[in-house]
């Protein structure tokens, strides 16, 4: 259902922010490695969010999700939107708070910006694996 | 705050642009005027306005206005711009035209607001700023290219020479540095005379808004014209961060730094001060000796000298704890100290974009409430609000070192001074109680569940040395401002208050036990002597109300008053040394730790929240909490004394 989305994100079809705007869905690991393979067009690639990046890795931004429960009044995921984190950008976490968890320090272009893990778990992105196994 | 009108005599022109773009040191560059600027997003959180003379004679009124991401404002802040743009303002008609600044390092992400700007329809000229960044870091803009793909004139600027002595050199040697300051007043005055005004531009706003996705395929398709090497250079030394936000030595780094002002505070500070004391005891020599005595010699020497004295000593300390507070400011190391102590600021419900206003506080609590409007959920503004008059404020270092320099040792501890340690101690105190008062206000009634964070980390900077000694020379005036205005007034109408009425005949103790201030401070005394202060500190408390460290030249005033003997030059320390106890002197340090006696605070949260209820709240759980932290310092320092 929703992949369809993201797929006409990809494809580059009418693109407005109303597109980014989709239930969360998919929170769990195991699920996420599901969806890769369900994606799985090459594989060397699968998606996740920000949130389950570690650090020093890098994606590319897929499409923005609402949190559950909490941020769509304050309008996160506008937010994220307009500070850059845009389809087709890169992303990288360059390093995670005390024991690996918030705040995540984050690139997108050419800006670093502190996230919390809810706000990074808004972010879909698409990984590029280097030396991991898929 | 006065709503001039716009658009009659001169044209005013808005600088506009991302955060940390350099829209301030811009607009000091354009009008002369000295706006404090530092490394990090928000710094400017109301709108400024200046004159630009421009060559021909003529002015350009310049409006600078905070930082925002885009024209759909989140936070207080950005609304002011949104709202001075659209001409939402009562009494404004929106600018004339418009100079977005962009960071030259920065393009990919500062042209999206560019385009956004450009669908406005006003007359509008780019200043591609931080050029000379961009220059040292390699990077090429094809400033023609760029130019002509925006279809806007675009001005290369370097506001802040950010070479050692660069600014002063060029004064010097009569070159005007290529800072591009009169290319971009020419451009905007072109751009007014020659660009239309489109003028259904809400629509357009609109539609730009939306497509934020189309916004950046459009700024790739420039840069990849104009900027084609872009990707390849690098804004960020990654180096520094792998240390400064490391969970481990990053925590380290921010302690060992933050001892060190402390410590620096008392070692640097002796030489200066002692030559402000010997001056001061001069001034009071000179006048004792060639006027006759009487009351207007008492005003002088008790009221104006000791009185203002007892506070002037104290500039060099508050100049040192400024000259790191600006430098770590110009770095770009807060928002880093912000990602450190996120996790304990998000323990407590705060948002972790509460670090930097809190941090303003240390300074005075009036810039850190301001800062606040960089925080987009009201709950979360207001707690920060709430706890801001905790963190330690510059006023309060009078008070501080006097009671540290009369009953700490100067003592040395492993490699740290006792005094700075004791210093270092009362900050943190004030930060925890701040936490623990968040803690406490987030869980009763101002719950929110999450607290958005998304701070921008700046890449570093050298500090530059002019914005550093300007910095310096503003807080010495302003210090210097206090001193002459409120502290004066106060001082003075203390004296006449501790003066008249005077002694009935045959009285025997000091004359300032039968005056007004003296039956006003034994009155508070009852309140006051379950804590440990005596009539004397009572009374500093009230004049405190205006200014905190007038505390201090009150108690001067009044101890100077008090003296029957012939050694009313002494200073005041060696006599709150003799005179009162250590447990009476640790709860007064306990008293201001919470300080709730400061009227302008208590003003601009009024005028910030828009009501009275959290001045009020705000004034009463502070006082409690002083209260009860005298009082348990007070009975504890007592029964360890007897002991």
């Amino acid at each position: 259902m929703s992949f369809v989305r993201v797929f006409s994100i990809l494809g580059g079809k009418t693109l407005t922010i109303q597109h980014l705007y989709r239930q969360r869905i998919l929170p769990t690991k195991n699920q996420t490695l599901m969806r890769s393979k369900q994606l799985n067009t090459s594989s060397q690639s699968f998606q996740c969010s920000v949130d389950q990046m570690a650090a020093n890795s890098s994606g590319t931004v897929i499409g923005l999700i609402e949190p559950l429960g909490v941020g769509g009044e304050l309008g996160l995921v506008r937010r994220l939107a307009e500070l850059g984190f845009l389809p087709g950008e890169s992303v990288t976490v360059l390093r995670r708070g005390p024991g690996g968890r918030e705040p995540i320090a984050v690139q997108i272009g050419e800006t670093v910006f502190a996230l919390r893990s809810i706000e990074a778990s808004c972010i879909e992105i698409n990984r590029q694996l280097m030396t991991e196994p898929a | 705050m006065n709503p001039v009108p716009m658009g009659l005599q001169q044209p005013c022109v808005a600088l506009v642009g991302n955060p940390n773009c350099g829209k301030t040191a811009l607009f000091n560059l354009l009008t002369g005027a000295q706006q404090k600027v530092a490394n990090y997003a928000g710094v400017t959180v109301e709108r400024k306005q200046g004159h630009a003379q421009l060559a021909d004679g003529r002015t350009l009124s310049i409006v600078d206005l905070p930082g925002t991401y885009s024209l759909n404002p989140s936070t207080a802040d950005e609304s002011v711009t949104h709202d001075v743009l659209m001409g939402l303002r009562s009494g404004e008609t929106p600018p004339d035209a418009i100079v977005a600044v962009v960071d030259a390092t920065n393009l990919r992400m500062n042209l999206r607001l560019v385009l956004q700007l450009r669908a406005l329809g006003q007359p509008m000229v780019v200043a591609l700023n931080m050029m000379d960044v961009a220059r040292a870091h390699g990077l090429q803009i094809d400033v023609q290219k760029l130019s002509s793909e925006l279809g806007l004139p675009v001005v290369e600027t370097v506001a802040v020479d950010n070479s050692l002595f660069g600014n002063w050199l060029s004064r010097w040697t009569g070159h005007a540095a290529e800072n591009g300051r009169d290319a971009l007043l020419a451009a905007a005055q072109q751009a007014l005379a020659t660009q239309a005004l489109n003028v259904e531009r809400p629509d357009l706003l609109n539609q730009v808004q939306l497509d934020l996705v189309v916004l950046q395929k459009q700024v790739n398709r420039i840069l990849s014209v104009a900027v084609p090497q872009a990707p390849r250079i690098k804004r960020f030394n990654h180096h520094i961060d792998a240390v400064v936000m490391h969970p481990v030595w990053g925590l380290v780094l921010l302690s060992a730094l933050l001892m060190m002002i402390f410590q620096a505070v008392f070692s640097w500070a002796n030489v200066p001060m002692d030559a402000i004391k010997e001056v001061m005891a001069a001034v009071a020599d000179f006048i004792r000796a060639n006027m006759p005595e009487g009351m207007l010699r008492s005003l002088l020497v008790d009221g104006v000298v000791a009185g203002l004295g007892g506070v002037v000593v104290f500039l060099p300390q508050i100049l040192i704890l400024f000259f790191f507070i600006l430098l770590l400011e110009d770095s770009g190391y807060l928002p880093r100290a912000a990602f450190l102590l996120d996790n304990v600021m998000g323990k407590v419900g705060l948002s972790g974009r509460a670090f930097i206003p809190l941090l303003s506080s240390f300074a005075c609590a009036i810039p850190g409430i301001m800062a606040t409007r960089t925080i987009p959920n009201w709950r979360d503004r207001l707690a920060t609000i709430m706890i801001a008059p905790l963190m330690t404020c510059s006023a309060r270092l009078p008070l501080y070192a006097l009671l540290i320099g009369a009953f700490i040792p100067a003592r040395d501890v492993g490699m740290f001074n006792l005094q700075g340690l004791t210093l270092f101690g009362l900050y943190a105190a004030g930060i925890l109680s701040a936490m623990a008062v968040a803690w406490v206000f987030k869980r009763t009634w101002m719950k929110s569940g999450y607290q958005p964070l998304m701070l921008e980390l700046p890449p570093y900077r050298m500090p530059n040395l002019r914005n550093l000694m300007m910095g310096l020379w503003q807080r010495a005036a302003i210090f210097m401002r206090r001193v002459g205005t409120i502290i004066f007034t106060v001082m003075v109408l203390l004296w006449f208050l501790s003066t008249f009425p005077g002694p009935p005949d045959g009285a025997t103790g000091a004359a300032i036990q039968y005056s007004f201030a003296g039956m006003l401070g034994h009155a508070l005394e009852y309140i006051f002597a379950p804590i440990g202060f005596n009539w004397q500190i009572s009374l500093a408390l009230v004049p405190g109300m205006a200014a905190r460290e007038v505390a201090v030249g009150a108690l001067a005033t009044v101890y100077s008053l008090s003296a029957t003997g012939e050694e009313t030059a002494q200073a005041l320390s060696p006599i709150i040394a003799q005179g009162w106890s250590i447990a009476t002197a640790y709860s007064l340090l306990a008293w201001y730790v919470f300080a709730p006696q400061c009227i302008s605070t208590l003003a601009v949260v009024k005028r910030e929240t828009n009501s009275w209820r959290y001045p009020v709240l705000m004034a009463a759980y502070l006082f409690a909490l002083a209260y009860l932290a005298s009082f348990i310092t007070f009975r504890v320092v007592s029964a360890l004394a007897l002991n």
